[in-house]
C-alpha cells in the first residue's frame, strides 16, 4: 500500500491533481449506472493511474476514439437511447473516463475540468440532500484549485497559498452566487422531458397487492416521503391514512387495480371548504408515478405551472404523475375528510363481483353473520369483530397462506394485506361494495413535530366500503394488532422484532447505557432529518411562483414583467458584448494602403487578371500595363487608363515604401482607386 | 471589454488601459453555464441553478481578478544594450507594482514576435523587478523602443487582460558588419613600421595604466604585483608612441552599395575597437576624430546606424 503511495507521489503534481480531481468526481457516480458502466469508467480510471505510475505514454488516439464509439454504443443497447439524463450521466462518465486516458497538453488538462463539472451536474440531478450540496461546493472549490493551478506558473508548489487563494476566490462569488439564486428568474424550458428508465425496480407499491407484497415493503427502513400541514397542527396518528392506490378486482388474497381510469389532472386547487386539509409532500425517488395523500385527497398542485410534469388522476380519487419520479419531488396535497360516491349499479356490480374469488368456508360464515344483522353498518362492524374474537395473529412474516379460506381458518398469521384482502372479500360476499387501498399509515413526527416522517415500513393496506352513497374507511388490522396503528409500523416492528429475538442489539451488561447512546443517536438522527427536510423544502419549493412572492416581500415589484425586462437588458448586455468581441477577434491589423491595394487586385483579377503572389508591385504594375493594352485596346481612353493605373501602382510605392506620405496622400491613392475601379 | 480609464502612474504619464476578453476556454466555459442553466431549468433543479450560478459568480470573479492583475503595475523602460542587424538587442525594463495585492503569472513580450519572453511569477505590492526582453533587429536605424507588451491569464485562464507601455526612448540598431576589405590606415608621420608590425606588437611599449582583468585577456600581462597590494587581478596596459591611427573612412569602400559599405564601415569599427587601436571615422558630412573606448565605439556605430543616403 505504501509502495503505491509513494509511486503516486512521485508523479508529476499536475497529474496527481488531476487524479484526485477525477477520483473525486466519479467515484460518487458509481451506484447510480447500470454495474458494467461503472465498472468500465473505474478500469478507465484504473488504466490510466497504472499507466502513470509505470510512466508508459497515454493510449493512442485511435484506440482511445474506438473505445468511445464502443462505449456509445453500450449505452445506447443499455438504454436504447442516447437522449435524457441517465444515459446522457452514463454516456459522460464513460467518455469522461476516456478523455482522462489521453490527457497530454494544457487544454486537455481544461478539458478535464470541465468534464469535471458535468459530472458534477449529472450528480445533482440524482440527489438535492444536504450532502450533495456540500459535496457541490467541495467540488467546484476543488475545480477552482485545479485550475488555478494550472495557471500558476511557479515551479516550487505553495500548497498553502494556493488554497488561499483558492478560498478567497470562491468566497468572493458567494454573494453574487446568493443575489443570483434569489433574483435569477426560475424559468422553465419548454423541452419535454424524456421517459426516464428506471435503474432498477424500486421498492415501491405495484398495481396489484399479493400476500406478502407490502409486507415485503415494510421490511424497508427506507425513507419514502415527509409530510407537513402548513395551516393546520398534525392530525392524529389514527387519521393518517395516506392513500395511493386503490385495487378494485378480487381474486381472493391477491388483488389487482383494474382499469384506474388516469387523465390528466385539471382540476381547481383554490377549494376553500374549511374542512380541507392542506399538506406538503416531500417525496423522495421512488422511480413511480404514485401521489400519496391523507384520505381522501381531492387536489394536487406541483410547485411551478407549465413545468414539464403533468398530474393524471384516477377514478378513485388517486393520482399519478406522468413520468416516474427519480428525483426528490414536492406537491401540495388538498384533502376531504369524507369521500361521497353514489355507485351506478354498473360500478356497484363491479365492486361487488366475487367471480374470481373462491371461499366456500368463509363465505359460510359470512352468510351466518349476516342473517344476524339487522343494518349493514351493524354487519360490518359484526364482520370486524370476527377478527377479534378468532385467533389471528399479525406478523412480518406469516405462515404462507394461498386461498382466503386457508388464512382464515388454518395460518390465522398475516400482515395488513392478508386481513384487507380478507376483509374485502367478506364484504363482498356480504352484499357490500368494497374495494382495496394500499398507501402509508402513521409515520414518525420529525423533531419539532410539524411533519411526519414516512418509511417503507409504514406501508399499509385497508379496505373501504360504499354505503349509502359514501365511501368508509375500515381498517381491520386494528382489530389484530392495534399497536400497529396507535404506534406505527416504524416502532411496532422494531418491538416485534426484538421480541422475535432478530435484533440482538442488546448486550447483558450496561444495557442502559446501550439505550442512552441510542436514544441520543436517534435524536441525531431527527436533528439530521429536520435539517434535510428544510434544506429540500427550500429547493424544491423556491420556484418561479415563490420567488415572485419573495421578491415581491423584499419590496420588488413582480409580475412576469421583470423577468422580461431582466432577460431583455440581459439579451442587449449580452449582444454588445458580443459585437465588440466579434469586431475584436476579427479585426484585423491591416494597413489601410494594403487594404485599398488588395481590393484593387481582386477587381483586376475578377477581369482576368492573374496576380502572382511573389510579384512586387512594381512587377505587377508592369503586367497590368500589358493586359490593360492587351484587353481594353478597343477603348477610346485607353491612355488614359493607363496612365491612371500607372499614377496608381506609383503612389502605392509611395505610400508603402517611400520615405514620408501624409493623410492627404492616402485619400488620394484611395480615390484613384476607385476611380480605377469603376473603369475596369 | 473592460476599460480602466487613464490614471496617474508613477511616472506622472497616464497609465495604459487594461484590455481583457475570455479565452477559448472563457468562451467554453459560458457554453458550459449555459448548458447548465438549461438542465437546471428542464428539470427545475435548484441545486443545478446553484452550480450554474456559483460557476457564473466564479466567471465574473475571475473576470475582475484578472483585470485587477494588471490594473497596479507599471512598466518603465530603463536601458537598452544596443547591437547591430542581427543581433540581440537587451531592452532593461522595471515593473512596479503600485497595488495592494501580489499580481501574479505575468508574461512579458516585446510587440515584435521574434522577441523573447520574460515571465515574473508573482510581484509583492509596492515593490519593484527588473527584466530584460531580447529582440532581433532586422533593419538599422533609429527607433522607438518597442512598447511593452504585458499580459496574463491569471488567475483561471478564462479571461486573458493586457497592456501595452510605451517608452519615448530611442535606440539604434547598428549596420550589420560584414565585408573583407583590410583595415585602412592613417598615413601618419612615423612610417619606421609597417603597420602589420605595429598592429601586433603595438601598444606594448610604455606603461599607462592599470585595468581589470576579464577572462581571455594574456596571462603574462597581469600584474602580480598589484595582486598581492590589492588582492585584485589587474592587467597592465600599455601605450606604444607611434601607433598607426585607423581611418575608417567612406572613400575606402565607397564604390559599394550603399548598405554593404556601411556594413564594411561597421565591420572596421568593430575590428579597430577590439584591437585597441585609435581610429577616426569619416563619413561623407561627418568626421569623428579618432579615439577608441566603449563611447566611442558608440558613437561611431551610432553615426553609421544612422546615415542616411
Amino acid at each position: 500500500m505504501s509502495a503505491i503511495v509513494s509511486r503516486f507521489q512521485e508523479l508529476d503534481v499536475s497529474h496527481r491533481f488531476l487524479h484526485v480531481l477525477i477520483w473525486f468526481n466519479v467515484l460518487p457516480h458509481m451506484p447510480d449506472h447500470p454495474v458494467w458502466i461503472s465498472v468500465m469508467a473505474l478500469l478507465f480510471l484504473v488504466w490510466r493511474l497504472l499507466g502513470d505510475m509505470s510512466h508508459r505514454p497515454s493510449p493512442r488516439r485511435w484506440l482511445t476514439g474506438g473505445l468511445s464509439i464502443v462505449c456509445a454504443l453500450g449505452v445506447f443497447l443499455q438504454y436504447k437511447t442516447l437522449l435524457g439524463q441517465e444515459p446522457g450521466a452514463s454516456l459522460l462518465l464513460l467518455l469522461a473516463g476516456l478523455k482522462f486516458l489521453e490527457v497530454r497538453a494544457y487544454r486537455d488538462y481544461m478539458v478535464m475540468a470541465f468534464l469535471a463539472l458535468l459530472l458534477l451536474m449529472a450528480k445533482l440531478l440524482i440527489n438535492q440532500s444536504i450532502l450533495l450540496t456540500t459535496f457541490l461546493f467541495l467540488d467546484v472549490t476543488l475545480v477552482t484549485f485545479y485550475m488555478l493551478y494550472l495557471h500558476n506558473p511557479n515551479q516550487r508548489l505553495d500548497f498553502g497559498n494556493l488554497w488561499k487563494s483558492t478560498l478567497v476566490l470562491t468566497l468572493q462569488a458567494v454573494p453574487l452566487l446568493v443575489l443570483l439564486f434569489v433574483v435569477f428568474p426560475r424559468f422553465s424550458t419548454a423541452f419535454v422531458r424524456r421517459q426516464q428508465i428506471p435503474i432498477e425496480a424500486s421498492s415501491g407499491f405495484s398495481n396489484e397487492v399479493n400476500p406478502g407484497s407490502v409486507a415485503k415493503l415494510a421490511s424497508n427502513n427506507q425513507l419514502a416521503f415527509r409530510v407537513s400541514f402548513p395551516n393546520q397542527s398534525v392530525p392524529g396518528r389514527r387519521d393518517l391514512y395516506f392513500r395511493g392506490g386503490v385495487l378494485s378486482e378480487a381474486h381472493g388474497l391477491k388483488w389487482t387495480e383494474g382499469d384506474p381510469g388516469l387523465r390528466r389532472f385539471r382540476g381547481n386547487f383554490d377549494n376553500q371548504d374549511s374542512r380541507v386539509l392542506v399538506q406538503e409532500v416531500f417525496l423522495e425517488p421512488t422511480n413511480q408515478n404514485w401521489l400519496f395523500g391523507v384520505d381522501a385527497p381531492i387536489g394536487m398542485k406541483l410547485p411551478s405551472e407549465g413545468r414539464s410534469v403533468s398530474v393524471m388522476q384516477g377514478n378513485s380519487r388517486i393520482f399519478r404523475t406522468r413520468f416516474p419520479i427519480t428525483n426528490k419531488f414536492f406537491y401540495r396535497v388538498k384533502s376531504l375528510p369524507t369521500y361521497q360516491e353514489r355507485l351506478t349499479n354498473w360500478k356497484r356490480a363491479q365492486y361487488l363481483d366475487v367471480s374470481r374469488v373462491s371461499a366456500p368456508r368463509t363465505q359460510e360464515i359470512v352468510d351466518q353473520i349476516r342473517l344476524e344483522s339487522s343494518s349493514q353498518r351493524q354487519l360490518v362492524s359484526k364482520l370486524m369483530t370476527y377478527f377479534a374474537t378468532e385467533e389471528f395473529r399479525y406478523t412480518l412474516s406469516p405462515n404462507p397462506s394461498e386461498t382466503i379460506d386457508q388464512f382464515m381458518f388454518e395460518t390465522k398469521t398475516g400482515f395488513c394485506e392478508h386481513f384487507a384482502a380478507a376483509f374485502g372479500v367478506m364484504l363482498r360476499f356480504a352484499g357490500i361494495p368494497a374495494r382495496l387501498v394500499v398507501g402509508f399509515q402513521g409515520g414518525e413526527p420529525g423533531l419539532i413535530q410539524d411533519y411526519i416522517i414516512l418509511k417503507y415500513s409504514d406501508a399499509h393496506a385497508w379496505v373501504e366500503y360504499n354505503v349509502d352513497g359514501e365511501w368508509v374507511r375500515v381498517d381491520p388490522t386494528i382489530m389484530v394488532a392495534p399497536d400497529r396503528i396507535d404506534r406505527g409500523g416504524q416502532n411496532f416492528f422494531r418491538d416485534q422484532m426484538s421480541l422475535a429475538g432478530v435484533d440482538q442489539v442488546e448486550p447483558y451488561i450496561g444495557a442502559e447505557w446501550v439505550s442512552e447512546i441510542r436514544k441520543w443517536a436517534e435524536r441525531a438522527n431527527l436533528v439530521w432529518d429536520q435539517a434535510d427536510l428544510y434544506w429540500t423544502q427550500f429547493l424544491l419549493k423556491y420556484d418561479f411562483e415563490y420567488q415572485k412572492e419573495f421578491l415581491k416581500s423584499l419590496g420588488v415589484e413582480s409580475g412576469k414583467r421583470w423577468v422580461f425586462v431582466l432577460f431583455v437588458i440581459m439579451g442587449i448586455l449580452a449582444l454588445l458584448l458580443l459585437y465588440r468581441l466579434l469586431r475584436f477577434y476579427f479585426a484585423t491589423d491591416i494597413d489601410p494602403t494594403l487594404a485599398t491595394y488588395h481590393s484593387l487586385l481582386r477587381s483586376l483579377s475578377n477581369k482576368g487578371f492573374q496576380h502572382e503572389i511573389f510579384e512586387g508591385p512594381l512587377q505587377t504594375s508592369d503586367r497590368v500595363d500589358t493586359f490593360l493594352a492587351k484587353n481594353y485596346s478597343d477603348r477610346p481612353t485607353i491612355g488614359d487608363l493607363m496612365s491612371l493605373s500607372e499614377k496608381v501602382f506609383k503612389s502605392y510605392i509611395d505610400l508603402r515604401y517611400g520615405a514620408s506620405a501624409g493623410p492627404d496622400d492616402l485619400s488620394a491613392f484611395k480615390r484613384d482607386v476607385r476611380l480605377l475601379k469603376s473603369k475596369l | 471589454m473592460v476599460f480602466t480609464k487613464g490614471k496617474k502612474g508613477v511616472s506622472g504619464l497616464a497609465s495604459p488601459r487594461v484590455y481583457i476578453v475570455p479565452t477559448g476556454f472563457g468562451f467554453a466555459f459560458v457554453g458550459l453555464l449555459t448548458a447548465i442553466v438549461l438542465t437546471g431549468a428542464t428539470y427545475g433543479n435548484n441545486l443545478v441553478f446553484s452550480l450554474s450560478f456559483l460557476l457564473m459568480a466564479l466567471f465574473v470573479v475571475s473576470m475582475i481578478k484578472t483585470n485587477n492583475n494588471l490594473k497596479k503595475l507599471h512598466v518603465r523602460f530603463l536601458s537598452v544594450n544596443e547591437s547591430e542587424v542581427g543581433g540581440l538587442t537587451d531592452f532593461h525594463f522595471e515593473v512596479i507594482n503600485e497595488g495592494r495585492f501580489i499580481a501574479q503569472a505575468l508574461q512579458f513580450r516585446l510587440r515584435d514576435p521574434s522577441t523573447t519572453e520574460h515571465l515574473v511569477v508573482e510581484l509583492k505590492p509596492q515593490t519593484t523587478m527588473t527584466f530584460r526582453l531580447s529582440a532581433s533587429p532586422e533593419k538599422r536605424g533609429l527607433f522607438k523602443v518597442p512598447r511593452v507588451h504585458l499580459r496574463s491569464v491569471y488567475p483561471l485562464g478564462l479571461f486573458r487582460s493586457w497592456r501595452y507601455f510605451q517608452s519615448d526612448a530611442d535606440y539604434y540598431v547598428y549596420p550589420k558588419p560584414s565585408g573583407h576589405r583590410p583595415i585602412p590606415y592613417l598615413s601618419l608621420s612615423s612610417e619606421k613600421k609597417s603597420p602589420l608590425s605595429s598592429l601586433t606588437v603595438g601598444g606594448y611599449e610604455d606603461f599607462r595604466e592599470h585595468r581589470r582583468y576579464v577572462p581571455g585577456d594574456p596571462v603574462s600581462r597581469i600584474d602580480w604585483n598589484q595582486l598581492a597590494k590589492r588582492d585584485q587581478l589587474l592587467l597592465k596596459q600599455f601605450e606604444g608612441g607611434n601607433q598607426p591611427i585607423i581611418n575608417v573612412g567612406w572613400e575606402h569602400a565607397s564604390d559599394l552599395d550603399v548598405e554593404l559599405c556601411l556594413s564594411q564601415m561597421s565591420q572596421w569599427v568593430m575590428d579597430s575597437e577590439k584591437s585597441g587601436l585609435q581610429y577616426q571615422l569619416k563619413l561623407p558630412e561627418v568626421t569623428v576624430a579618432a579615439a577608441r573606448g566603449r563611447e566611442h565605439y558608440k558613437r561611431c556605430q551610432r553615426l553609421l546606424a544612422d546615415f542616411k543616403n
